[in-house]
């Protein structure tokens, strides 16, 4: 996978805003398809659907539940630098960070999702995706700076379930502070 | 590149290095919601840290 020419040199940091710039698009997506429907149920209500799913999701992403969800799961072609040694990494990053081209193998981006699309505000959403872009780029510059072969992907996998613990964990705690803001009703 | 260094990379970048800084930042962002109260970085915080969870949560796709 590090042999593509994507992942070298600056190329890497391009990719990683190509990450933030998806990421931050698929939020105001969701945020502006999301105030379509809000209008269907006061907020206080939406609050406790979110909860609700966001409860269920854990559970999923704990394991204790199985249940289907949708993702698309296409990979977006490594080889984009045809498109230049700017553009290439730009295009594959934003794809990627749109998550809407990939592998989702996590519950934890539908929760938030949900969230961003029935809860959060214009500069809620910005932030959310931003920070999305920037735990995505977190993965990718992680990966490169640990080891040159792969490794990082091994050191995931031999502490999966208690990263995946942890990240609930990093997921549930923001979560239950803007769930539980006054300003939501 | 000395072994200190080798060594000091491998810690800092480990996946679950990472996932117990985003759980620092995490009660960290709790923690100034409970003390400071409602104020713009209420607003502001939590969010970036549950998109943070949420992106790195996705990082078995790559």
């Amino acid at each position: 996978m590090l042999g593509s020419p994507v992942w070298r040199g600056n190329a890497r940091y391009v990719f990683c805003g190509g990450l933030v710039l998806g990421a931050l698009t698929t939020a105001l997506g969701l945020l502006v398809g999301g105030s379509l429907l809000r209008f269907a149920a006061p907020t206080g209500i939406w609050r406790w659907v979110i909860m609700t799913a966001t409860a269920l999701l854990i559970l999923r992403e704990l394991g204790v539940l199985r249940f289907w969800l949708p993702q698309n799961k296409r990979l977006v072609p490594e080889y984009v630098d045809r498109h230049g040694p700017f553009f290439g990494p730009l295009q594959f990053g934003f794809e990627m960070g749109t998550s809407v081209r990939t592998y989702t193998p996590s519950a934890l981006p539908h929760a938030a999702a949900l969230t961003v699309a029935f809860i959060a505000g214009p500069w809620a959403a910005i932030c959310c995706g931003i920070g999305f872009g920037l735990g995505r780029s977190a993965m990718t510059l992680g990966n490169l700076y640990y080891s040159n072969d792969n490794r990082w992907d091994v050191a995931w996998l031999d502490h999966e379930r208690l990263i995946r613990a942890y990240l609930v964990v990093a997921y549930a705690i923001p979560a239950t502070v803007i769930l539980s803001q006054p300003a939501l009703g | 590149m000395s072994w200190d260094l080798v060594a000091s990379r491998r810690v800092a970048f480990a996946p679950l290095s990472i996932a117990t800084g985003l759980v620092l930042l995490a009660t960290a962002t709790a923690a100034q919601s409970v003390l400071f109260g409602p104020s713009v970085l209420d607003g502001t915080l939590p969010w970036c840290v549950l998109g943070a969870a949420a992106g790195f949560a996705t990082s078995g796709s790559v």
